[in-house]
């Protein structure tokens, strides 16, 4: 993943023992790291024992595709002296296009990004799972949600009477 | 250094959304939306459940403005009462359109002494009494926002009194155009002063005298489609010096002319009438095809209704009123 042979690259390293090698700048997309990174700045081998390399290569990519497409605009606002609306509206369109395909994964998955997000701190990544999180529960009753998101219903019969009786609204059109 | 190390449990393989973190839930919960969380998100799970009911962060802010399909807006009063007794007394900013009323202020303000900020926006039920009422029992209410409405032409006065402390107000409506077509005439207003009046414009100074003479502490104030003149903003500019910022967008009856511009120069911000309205939520102006975004129905007793979002179109509201009866969907 080494782009540049004079940037500095640091390892990161999964749960499951994969080391993953990332420009520091990549890495700096993640807020926990680069807090790490400016407290220590000699650092360049860092365990992530709460993520798996398949979560922590999806991070990753997702670090990636938004310092590139940052890059990219900071270097046509360079070159023209200032960024072309139209242009920088593409892009950002073609990022959501991105953003919007990354997020075409299973529940697990999903589930497994929010908290690897949440953990490393990667404010874009985290919105984005968040919101699709979101997206899937708005409109489902209950029982739907259960299903969406493989949870299993440990209420018990009293919890159920208190929440009918609290929000009888809520049972009168959806069932 | 090889320890870099990040702590916290290890995430093995077999999570589950019921053992998410409440912090995370929480955020989860934000994005899906109070309504929903009380109407089923809130019932998935023991875990759930608590956070939805136990969260007072949760419900910090409350905003009923982003209907879902299907509800009925008055429908939704009882679960925003509900969502009122969730924030236990901690309720900083409430927003609701079109359901707001009398009793529901009322409600709110017995539950929370602590609101800040209170958005009402199409609350065609509500007075301008409750507001004011609402406003002298919430002292440390900064800013109110009032999006269409059918109030006297004394609501500003009304509210103003009971909360000289507003740094913020927000009172807009649309801009209603008349054919420009009068003769215009010039009216004295004071011994050197004149106006310039159209026969054609309609002229209504009251809403932002009320301003002038209510609300001296104000920093910020936005009157869009307001049908004050000239004299009526000199009052404003007169009667609020701490004022900041002006937005008096599609306010056409004020001429900003050599003398304006000086009296304004002192604001750090001003968008004058003609300025762009791209970054307004709602509609500034009325528009004539209005009317093709509703779509008429009618109901199992075969009584006409409209199918749109009333939030948006202050004309859904005086289409149904003409027939007496109007349920959004």
């Amino acid at each position: 993943m080494a782009r540049s042979s004079t940037e500095n690259m640091i390892t990161l390293m999964s749960s499951d023992g994969e080391e993953f090698m990332v420009t520091e700048k990549v890495a700096r997309e993640c807020t926990t790291i680069r807090n790490m990174l400016e407290d220590d700045c000699v650092i360049t081998n860092i365990p992530l024992p709460n993520v798996t390399s398949d979560i922590l290569s999806m991070v990753i990519e997702y670090c990636m595709e938004h310092v590139a497409a940052a890059e990219k605009a900071a270097a046509e606002t360079a070159e023209k002296g200032s960024s072309s609306a139209p242009a920088a509206a593409k892009a950002n369109k073609d990022l959501e296009e991105w953003d919007k395909a990354f997020m075409n994964v299973d529940v697990y998955t999903l589930c497994d990004l929010i908290l690897a997000a949440n953990y490393l701190n990667v404010s874009g990544l985290l919105d984005l799972t968040i919101q699709t999180a979101a997206n899937l529960i708005k409109g489902k009753s209950p029982e739907q949600i259960r299903k969406t998101f493989h949870i299993q219903n440990d209420l018990s019969l009293e919890e159920e009477e208190k929440i009918r009786s609290q929000t009888p609204w809520a049972f009168e059109k959806s069932e | 250094m090889e320890g870099g190390e990040v702590g916290g449990e290890p995430l093995t393989g077999d999570r589950h959304w019921s053992d998410l973190p409440r912090d995370v839930l929480l955020l989860i919960f934000l994005k899906v939306g109070l309504l929903e969380v009380l109407r089923a998100a809130g019932s998935v799970c023991r875990s759930w459940r608590k956070v939805a009911e136990e969260e007072p962060d949760l419900w910090r802010r409350i905003d009923m403005t982003d209907h879902p399909d299907g509800f009925e807006a008055f429908v939704l009063k009882d679960p925003t009462k509900l969502a009122i007794d969730r924030s236990g007394g901690l309720l900083e900013e409430f927003s609701v359109e079109c359901f707001g009323d009398d009793d529901l202020l009322r409600y709110l303000c017995d539950s929370t002494s602590v609101l800040k900020r209170l958005c009402l926006t199409s609350c065609y039920q509500l007075s301008e009494e409750a507001i004011a009422e609402t406003a002298k029992r919430q002292p440390i209410l900064e800013e109110i926002q009032i999006t269409f409405g059918s109030f006297s032409e004394k609501v500003t006065e009304i509210v103003g009194k009971e909360c000289p402390q507003l740094k913020s107000f927000k009172f807009n409506t649309k801009w209603y155009d008349r054919p420009d077509t009068g003769p215009q005439y010039e009216v004295e207003i004071s011994d050197d002063e004149v106006e310039i009046f159209d026969e054609e414009k309609i002229y209504d100074d009251q809403e932002a005298l009320g301003i002038a003479k209510t609300m001296h502490q104000l920093q910020h104030l936005q009157l869009i489609g307001n049908r004050m003149g000239k004299k009526a903003l000199k009052a404003i500019l007169d009667g609020c010096p701490h004022l900041e910022t002006l937005d008096i967008r599609r306010c056409y009856n004020v001429i900003m002319d050599a003398d304006m511009q000086a009296r304004c120069a002192r604001l750090k911000t001003i968008r004058l009438p003609g300025d762009s309205v791209d970054d307004y939520e709602f509609e500034a102006d009325a528009d004539q095809d209005d009317s093709s975004d509703v779509e008429e129905s009618y109901d199992e007793d075969g009584i006409p209704y409209f199918r749109g979002r009333l939030d948006r179109l202050g004309i859904v509201y005086s289409l149904a009123e003409n027939i007496g009866k109007c349920v959004i969907l």
